[in-house]
């Protein structure tokens, strides 16, 4: 079974890093991250603070936009291409097939975003004249975010056209940065039915707040380990969740 | 124990922008038996490639069971020892033709060693030992096919199912293809394929289904359809007139040569005791064999005659 979703996940890898488009992201997020230090320039005093701030910037952007442009297509791609028949046929279940997607997908993003925060670390310690070990953390937040934002975009992948995944997994990934304000809206809600609906709709949707710990470590602050494997924890649990929901919603599906 | 099972399998498909159902199968129930050839014939658009979908667990049918094994269709462990050959197949682009029978080895957890070996020994089956360096997007449509039909066979399967295996190929490519089935079968193995091609069916099969808008009309033997059905006879003889053979309408003279179509066997003697004993020369008797072809045609005519062999006159 682990052999079979490997097996998944390293075609799934092999075909992603193919892609050129990848390239460009990654070169696009270095041209980012060096021009936050030509920025850093003209404001004085907190040179560090913006190279740091919009290098992370620049790397969950990039990531995000690695993960959702290529998860949409993960698995319409193979429906439409007639691929998935020969693969099916084979003794793989169907949530083995989206899990190796996903996996397949993961391990690209840990090769894109690894080589981002190489560029992004070594540019900030060289500015810091330290290296800036606090970062680390944030960058595996960065990480853990993207996670969930591929179980996203799998999901919508497994029952949709790459056009309304990608719309609907943006929309996710807007909301999803503003789910805090729908905690603290709970207490504020009117009436109990207003109250369950809105906690439910937090529950539902992923806090990616969780995982954006740029105003800490702009300042230098170092985020809690407590936090870091918190946030770890959620992030798998609702990847995990989502990629359920994908298989029970792709297990019935017709693959005409 | 069936190694395939179709029982009163229905499926209807959603067409169109408000998704209307059409209704492509309505009652497909066959089995396959071990060790078995199965031809599955049928007109386009009767249904063939669904029902063997559903028989894959590719879709779910909405009435009637499929079986694997004895095991139901969408358990993935019933697919352990069976090999798929989709219609107009069409793998990943950016493969080699050896990476993809590589790739499917892996999806039956073949051990490496295991798979090198089998992946180089089927792509020298199918005739595709120089080319399994290139890029399947530089493939033909034969190529394709060939190099599908070794991804089937990667598992040693004991029952395979080919939908359509020789389409796009070319007569070398029929004949191998048609080749790899009887080796296939003579080592026990189990195939079921679909075909309109029923020449070919007529050369492989042990058995036959016919299918005709989404129903089977008929399943029987190959033999046995095509056994003793001899149509009708054309007799030739020398050295005589019409009017020296009564009771026999002739059909055409050339000079002293008469011809004559006899459909009954009793009738084909009494004609040959005429024929000496007015002293002429029997030159030639060919029977007409029914072939899969009549039955086809004449069992979607629903004409019985056509299809059971019993009629009186053959195709002019
Ligand atoms: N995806 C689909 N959506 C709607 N209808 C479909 C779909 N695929 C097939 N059909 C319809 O189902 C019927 C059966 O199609 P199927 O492909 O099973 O036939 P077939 O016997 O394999 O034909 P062929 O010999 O041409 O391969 C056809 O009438 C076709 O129009
Ligand atoms: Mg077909």
């Amino acid at each position: 079974m682990i052999g079979r979703i490997a097996a998944i996940a390293t075609h799934t890898f092999k075909e992603a890093v193919r892609d050129r488009i990848l390239v460009l992201f990654v070169l696009f997020a270095f041209a980012m991250m060096a021009a936050s230090t030509v920025l850093s320039w003209l404001t004085v005093g907190s040179e560090l603070k913006i190279v740091t701030d919009l290098g992370l910037g620049a790397l969950a952007l990039f990531g995000t936009m690695i993960a959702i442009f290529i998860g949409i297509t993960l698995v319409h791609k193979e429906v439409e291409k007639k691929t998935i028949y020969a693969v099916l046929a084979k003794p793989v279940s169907r949530w083995q097939f989206l899990v190796g997607k996903y996996c397949g997908l993961m391990l690209t993003l840990a090769i894109v975003t690894g080589l981002m925060a190489v560029f992004y670390l070594a540019l900030v310690w060289w500015k810091a004249g330290e290296f800036p070990v606090h970062l680390l953390a944030a960058v595996l937040l960065t990480y853990m975010e993207l996670s969930i934002i591929t179980a996203v975009a799998i999901l919508f992948s497994s029952f949709t056209t790459p056009m309304l995944a990608a719309v609907f997994t943006v929309a996710v990934y807007v909301v999803g940065h503003l789910t805090w304000g729908l905690a603290s809206f709970v207490e504020v809600a009117p009436g109990a039915a207003t109250q369950y609906l809105v906690s439910m709709l937090y529950y539902a949707l992923p806090d990616l707040e969780t995982f954006n710990v740029r105003s800490r470590v702009v300042h230098g602050l170092p985020v809690g380990r407590d936090y870091v494997l918190d946030a770890i924890g959620y992030g798998l649990a609702y990847s995990a969740g989502m990629l359920t929901i994908a298989t029970i919603l792709f297990r019935r599906r017709d693959l005409t | 124990m069936s190694v395939v099972r179709f029982e009163h399998v229905a499926k209807s498909l959603p067409y169109g922008f408000w998704l209307r159902r059409k209704q492509v199968l309505l009652d497909v129930s066959l089995t396959v038996e071990r060790g078995e050839v199965y031809g599955f014939l049928g007109p386009n658009g009767s249904g063939k490639t669904t029902s063997l979908k559903c028989l894959l667990g590719l879709l779910r049918p909405d009435a009637g069971t499929v079986e694997i094994f004895g095991r139901p269709g969408n358990d993935p462990d019933a697919r352990r020892k069976l090999g798929y050959l989709p219609e107009h197949p069409y793998f990943y682009p950016h493969l080699t033709g050896r990476e993809l029978v590589d790739y499917f080895g892996r999806l039956f957890d073949l051990p490496s060693d295991v798979r090198r070996r089998r992946t180089d020994e089927l792509i020298e089956l199918v005739g595709m030992a120089d080319k399994a360096a290139q890029p399947i997007k530089q493939y033909s449509k034969g190529m394709m096919q060939r190099i599908g039909m070794a991804q089937a066979l990667i598992n040693d399967p004991d029952l395979v199912i080919l939908d359509e295996p020789m389409s796009g190929l070319d007569p070398i490519g029929r004949r191998e293809v048609k080749d790899i089935i009887l080796d296939l079968k003579a080592r026990g193995t189990t195939v079921l394929f679909s075909s309109h091609i029923l020449a070919d069916a007529e050369a492989l099969c042990d058995r036959v289904g016919l299918l005709f808008e989404g129903k089977i009309v008929r399943e029987s033997g190959v033999d046995e359809l095509l056994e003793g059905r001899v149509q009708y006879w054309d007799a030739t003889c020398d050295d005589l007139q019409a009017e020296q053979v009564p009771g026999y309408r002739c059909r055409a003279t050339q000079g002293d040569r008469l011809y004559f179509r006899i459909t009954d066997a009793d009738d084909l003697d009494r004609w040959i005791d005429i024929v000496r004993q007015a002293g002429g020369r029997v030159v030639q008797v060919s029977p007409h064999r029914h072939t899969l072809e009549d039955f086809f045609i004449g069992t979607i005519r629903g004409d019985r005659r056509l299809a059971d062999g019993t009629g009186s006159e053959g195709p002019a």
